[in-house]
């Protein structure tokens, strides 16, 4: 316990060592701006701040999260508040990534956002005999998959977010895709050895709008990201030294 | 074993429900960090020593899943959502008494704190726990958990007392009874 503020807060709480009372009293009787800081802690003492949360407490928890805690690994998909289980194929593709990228098995298990990014790479990826394809290959498949003869294709722009090694060391990125009529695509990318960028995962276009925190398919490629990365993503001094640098690592 | 280890982890359902809430304010965000912690536990079972507190692990789980997802959010540049943060103050200006303190207060005022302070407040003062189990949870000296809390608690207080009443007018909180 280092300062008085600390300890007035730790009286508030009921926990200070009785020893350290009546020094604290005596600075109290000297300082008003100590007792302003222990009336400050008042307002969050005891159980004031905990009795709003009791209802939450005594909330039943919901089945689908008691039967992924019971049943976790064995049919976490099942489990999860989609409707639809995640077809065979994707399972496939689940492997597929944990094979090619070390990523554990409980962060790919997390609900219905990650069912449509696994079906997206399936777009993508399944049935290409020679590796998976790049930036380029995705969204020209995209444009080509949509775009009428004589018209420009809607893709708009490559906007990079994030930047990060994955456990293999190999630099990875999550990047958006805009398309025209407010559309939007999420995916992540990384990095070979010889240079190419090539799609991890990615989600399929779709409009662009207000949205809750956490849901939809962009949450899916957070969690893979933070699933993946090692440490922290790259600042962006040391992303712009990494670019410069070529992505050599050091 | 793990089956045990099963049990009494949906057991803790409704308190790793509650300390998710407090630390995310969102119900569905929530329940996907604790459906999120669990199976991490379940995957790392192995790192848990038996006869240990399986909740003060459970919370550290969760906790840094959480700090990891706010981190890589501000990475991103992502806006906070502020709309929570707003509206707090109490219709009449009059200072928060006891029986004021709402859900809804108390989560907007909590959105306001940093991730980190936000962790300490949710531990010690409403899952209850000591600033020694807070500081084991966190994996941070006990001295940081204290100027932690004891800034986080000062930026409350400021927060949950500030009545629409102009400066001059404005009362120091009431001593609790």
């Amino acid at each position: 316990m280092t300062t008085a503020g600390e300890k007035a807060m730790a009286l508030v709480d009921g926990r200070l060592a009785p020893a350290e009372v009546p020094q604290l009293v005596q600075e109290l009787a000297r300082s008003p701006a100590l007792v302003a800081e222990l009336q400050a802690y008042l307002t969050t003492a005891g159980r004031r701040m905990a009795e709003p949360f009791e209802a939450k407490l005594s909330e039943p928890a919901p089945a689908w999260l008691v039967d992924a805690v019971m049943r976790s690994r064995a049919a976490p998909e099942a489990a999860s508040r989609s409707e639809q289980p995640l077809a065979r194929g994707v399972r496939g593709l689940l492997g597929w990534l944990q094979r090619r990228y070390p990523v554990p098995a409980w962060s790919l298990a997390t609900g219905p956002a990650l069912a449509a990014v696994l079906v997206a790479l399936g777009m993508w990826l399944a049935p290409a005999p020679s590796g998976h394809p790049s930036i380029a290959d995705a969204s020209l498949g995209l444009a080509l998959e949509r775009t009428e003869s004589g018209k420009d294709a809607p893709l708009i722009a490559l906007r990079p977010v994030l930047t990060f090694k994955n456990k293999t060391t190999a630099w990875c990125r999550q990047y958006e895709l805009r398309y025209a009529a407010k559309q939007a695509s999420h995916g992540l990318a990384c990095r070979s050895q010889g240079g190419r960028w090539e799609v991890v995962a990615a989600t399929p276009p779709a409009a662009v709008g207000p949205r809750p925190a956490g849901s939809g398919p962009r949450q899916a490629i957070d969690d893979l990201v933070t699933a993946m990365m090692i440490d922290q993503p790259l600042s962006r001094s040391d992303e712009a030294a990494t670019i410069g640098k070529g992505w050599s690592h050091l | 074993m793990r089956d045990e280890i099963r049990e009494r982890m949906v057991a803790l359902l409704p308190r790793l429900r509650r300390f998710a809430f407090s630390l995310t304010g969102n119900a569905e965000q929530s329940d996907d960090l604790v459906q999120d912690a669990c199976l991490r536990a379940l995957a790392r079972i192995d790192q848990w020593q038996p006869g240990t507190r399986l909740d003060s692990w459970m919370y550290r789980i969760a906790q840094n899943i959480w700090l990891d997802r706010v981190r890589a959010a501000k990475v991103r540049g992502e806006v906070v959502d502020i709309e929570a943060a707003e509206g707090i103050v109490g219709s009449d200006g009059r200072v928060v008494t006891e029986s004021e303190l709402t859900l809804q207060t108390v989560a907007a005022a909590l959105a306001r704190l940093s991730a980190e302070q936000r962790a300490v407040v949710a531990l010690v003062c409403i899952e209850g726990t000591s600033y020694k189990e807070a500081a084991e949870i966190t994996g941070v000296p006990i001295g940081t958990v204290m100027s932690r809390l004891a800034r986080a608690r000062r930026a409350l207080a400021a927060v949950l007392n500030q009545p629409q009443l102009p400066p001059n007018a404005r009362l120091a909180a009431k001593t609790g009874s």
